[in-house]
This record gives structure tokens, sequence and C-alpha cells, in this order.
């Protein structure tokens, strides 16, 4: 695998220094890059900002591996309707590597202006920025909002279909796409999402931008409670393989909805998300609300913003007199896994040379009562329901 | 970004309405074959932000950029999109990452501007109100 990256980046290398001397648009190097340094004061667990096995807190005093990346995109444009686009992002993996994934490798074809399918590989589009989440740069803040985008299912393979379309003052892009994906857990094997179909509306006007999303996905992935579950379906009573089918995420068919908006009238910068999480049955984190709220001011090159994001969590865990050696156990399994948070963040993104930004923040997240919050490695010493402070810093550079 | 709003400074004050012209004035052009009326700024930003490939006519509408040092070219993006450099290369990293699209051709000067757009009725682009001729045709300005 690193082998087939090394010379797929190669041979594009090697394409664009030997288009490099004609000026028409054949071929395009570009790429971007975060290195970053993340201190949390909970010692007794790892904050992890995605799919990777351990960050900062009790396992380091600073993290600058979590949210580092290098990505490079090689896009070659054979003529106004046709082009295709590879991405590769190294970044610390679910194994603690820090090496290259194929991030995007899809061919794009214009049959109209303004409609476009694309099929291949390609970034997974559920939320306001999640296609672009990594490229730091272009993103306000020192990383994505956690509650939005902490999951692993960055990219998927399959298709998607794009048409803009004026309506009135307003620019529309009217989104589908379909196909599956899948990643690896650090500790809990693959984690798939089958059968998406999704959609998204963007609405443009002036310095306003609107974004609706539906995605539904058929979702397997292996859940803390799946060796308490094993027990249920030994137990081979019908109410106890009933128990086992139910909270089981296999197949679970879960929707997604979203609304975006963005502001961005040069100085103020408004960005806020709404997102809710539903399964076709109770299962581990089968109810999720989601949102944020930023709101930033330009002062030359410095934009200093705050933050507010809350993420809300829950499943029924009422199961009684189904196996009574077992039920209390799986309720308060259950209720482990609740990840309910509120967030507060003050950050600056500070412009300080072309292609170039300096970012830090600053975080205070309050658990709820019982919530572990998403924290991992968690140590003797953790008290659940408590709360933590991070402090980052990242220069983000495109080239 | 402070120096320019220096030079703006010193240009205004030097500046008593008399002598307004010498104060560049960037307009929006299409080729004069180009059967598109008046356009609106929040219409041009759009074309030139990738979010509409169209004219109000329905016809393909292709941007064409001048280089990232032209004056002119920040001079158009303060006044029509209303980004400045950064915001403007932060804009089009999110484009181009998503793998949605690529910003507009660029040229290298005022005179391929003039050619390029004269000699495609599909293009649009910007000059200097000095710099246009009767191959082209002014839509808005800014």
């Amino acid at each position: 695998m690193k082998h087939r990256i090394r010379s797929l980046a190669l041979a594009l290398m090697a394409c664009g220094a030997a288009s490099s001397h004609a000026d028409d648009n054949t071929f395009k190097l570009s790429g971007f890059g975060t290195l970053a340094a993340t201190h949390s004061t909970e010692a007794n667990a790892d904050f992890v900002s995605r799919n990777v096995p351990n960050g900062p807190g009790h396992s380091r005093e600073w993290d600058t591996l979590m949210d580092s990346k290098l990505g490079l995109q090689g896009d070659i444009r054979f003529n106004d309707q046709l082009s295709v686009a590879v991405q590769a992002i190294a970044f610390k993996r679910y194994d603690n590597g820090f090496y290259p994934d194929i991030t995007a490798a899809h061919v794009r074809y214009e049959a109209y202006p303004g409609l476009a399918v694309r099929v291949g590989r390609m970034a997974m589009p559920i939320y306001l920025v999640s296609d672009y989440r990594r490229a730091g740069y272009a993103l306000p803040w020192f990383s994505p909002p956690v509650e939005f985008y902490g999951n692993g299912f960055f990219h998927y393979d399959g298709a998607d279909l794009t048409w803009k379309t004026p309506l009135g003052e307003w620019a529309m892009t009217t989104q589908a796409y379909t196909g599956h994906s899948k990643f690896r857990n650090p500790d809990r094997g693959f984690f798939s999402a089958n059968q998406i179909f999704g959609a998204a509306v963007t609405a443009e006007k002036g310095d306003h931008t609107l974004r609706a999303s539906i995605t539904n996905a058929k979702m397997k992935v292996t859940s803390t409670i799946d060796p308490l579950l094993a027990a249920y379906r030994t137990a081979a009573t019908s109410a106890s393989v009933a128990v086992a089918d139910n909270y089981a995420v296999n197949d679970l068919s879960t929707t997604f909805v979203s609304l975006g908006y963005m502001y961005t009238p040069g100085d103020w910068l408004v960005m806020a998300e709404l997102g809710k999480t539903h399964t076709e049955r109770e299962a581990l984190l089968a109810e999720q609300t989601l949102g944020y709220i930023t709101i930033g001011y330009r002062l030359g090159s410095v934009t200093p913003y705050v933050t507010l994001a809350r993420r809300d969590t829950s499943t029924a865990n009422s199961v009684q007199g189904v196996v009574p050696s077992l039920d209390a156990s799986l309720n308060s399994a259950i209720a482990a896994g609740d990840v309910s948070q509120t967030r507060t963040s003050l950050g600056a993104r500070w412009d300080f040379m072309t292609n170039v930004a300096f970012k830090t923040q600053f975080d205070h997240v309050n658990l709820d009562s019982g919530s572990a919050g998403g924290l991992v490695n968690r140590q003797p010493g953790f008290t659940r329901g408590g709360s933590y402070n991070l402090l980052s810093v990242a220069v983000d550079f495109v080239f | 970004m402070q120096s320019s709003a220096i030079r703006k400074l010193i240009i205004a004050l030097a500046c008593t309405g008399a002598c307004s012209a010498a104060q560049a004035d960037v307009v929006i052009v299409v080729a004069a074959n180009n059967p598109v009326g008046n356009m609106s700024k929040d219409q041009i930003a759009q074309i030139f932000t990738g979010k509409a490939v169209a004219f109000p006519d329905g016809r393909k509408a292709v941007p064409i950029e001048q280089g990232p040092t032209s004056p002119t070219r920040s001079e158009f993006h303060v006044k029509v999109t209303g980004k400045d450099a950064a915001q403007l290369k932060a804009y089009w990293s999110k484009v181009i990452f998503s793998g949605a699209g690529q910003p507009p051709r660029e040229v290298g000067s005022a005179d391929e501007m003039r050619k390029a757009v004269s000699s495609d009725a599909n293009a649009i682009g910007y000059l200097e109100k000095s710099q246009i001729d009767s191959s082209l045709k002014v839509i808005l300005t800014p």
C-alpha cells in the first residue's frame, strides 16, 4: 500500500514536471499541511479529536501528531468536461503510525455547464465543512468542531452528482451521493457505512450561505457493549436474543440531518450548524443532537473568534427481566457510552504571511453528568461528568 | 494591507474631486459581441467564486483572473467578492481540496486579459477603466 502511494505521488510529480512548461491547465499539483500541538488538563484520560488511539492528557502533556498532517493533491484536466483528482494525506492513523491515506481518487465529468458527476473516492459531504475539514488553512478554527467532525468516516467510494443553478438571486448547488465507507478503529476493527444515500442543498447569496443535508447509511460498528450482547445471545431465550439483535450496530439504518449557516461579509464571520442523528431502533448513541455557533471578527490580519458547542447523546437503557445476571451490567455499559458535553472556545487566526496562517485556541469542556465525553485511555482516577481545558496552537499552510 | 490603506488615504487627501481620474477604477468586462446586459455585483461575485457557471441568459460564463500580484485583482475582489488575498486563498483551498473545482484561469497582464476576453463570447474579466477599448463591453463599474 505504502509503495503504491509513493509511486502514485512520484508519477503525479513527474507528470507535473513534464507539463509545467506549457501554459495550459492540464496538470496542477497543490497541497496543504498543519503543524499542530495540543495540551489537555485532564491527566487521567486522553483527548482525541478523531480516530486515533491516544492524544494529549494521560499519554502526553503536549500532543504534536494528532492534528498535524500533510496533504498532496494532483488535478489533471483533460478538457472542459473531464478531469481527475487524486489526494493523499499523511496523518496520525488508528495504529499510531503517521503515513498517508488515499483520501480522494475520482474522475469528474461535467456533462453540461453546472452539471457534474464524479465517480471514485471522495470526501464525505455530510456536514458543512466535512469535505475539506482536513485542509486547516481553509477553516477559521484550530480544528473543526469535534462534536460534528470527530468521526472516522472521512471518505467514501461511490458517485455523486452536483447541479449548480440560479434561483432568483440565489446560487443553488444540489448534490446527491451514494456509496460505502469504512475506516479502522484503534481497537475495535473496521467500522463501515454501507448503502450511503445522501443529498445536500446549498443556497448562496451575497455573504450568506445556507446548507441542508440528509444522509442515510447502514452502519456496522463493533461497539463497546458487544461482549455483553454475546452473553445475551448465549442465554438463548427469545427475549435475550432480541436484546442482542436490537442493540447490535449491525446494518443499522442511521439518518443524519443537518442545517448549516455561514455569514462571511469580510470582517465578520458567523458559522453555525445543527445536526440530528437518528437510528431505526434503540442502539448505542442512537439519538444525537449536535450544534455549534462560531462568531469571529477580523482585525487586520487577525481574526479572533468564540465558539459554543453542544453534543447531546442518549440511549434508552431500561433492559429489565431479560437476563437478571446481566441486565444491570448492560444498562450501565449503555449509560457509560454517553458522550454529552458542552464546549466553549476562544481562538484566533493570524494570516501572518501569504498562504500561511497561525492559529491558537483555548477550549473549556464541560462533561454532562455520567458522560466521558469521548475521552479515551481512561485511568482509574478519571471521573465522569467533570471538566477540562485544552490549549492548542497550529501553523496551517497551502501550496 | 496597511500600506495600501495609507496609500488610499494619501490619494484621498491629495485628490479633491478634480483629480479623481488618478484613482484606479476597476470595471467588469465581456467581449463587445457578448449579448449579456448589465450584471449585479452579486451575480459577478458568484461567477468568480464558481458558485454560478452561467450568464443570466443561461450561456456558459468563463471567468478570467489577473495574477496574484495584480493591484487590479485586489481592487476587484475587495469591491466585488469582498475578500482579501488571504480570504480568497482560504476560499479556493476549500473548493480545491474538497474536489469541487478549480479557481479561474489567470492571465499575466492587462493586455492578455483584453485579448482573452475580447476573443471569447463566454469570457468575463476585469480591467482598469483606462485599459478598455472598443473590443470590450463594461457590464459593471462597482
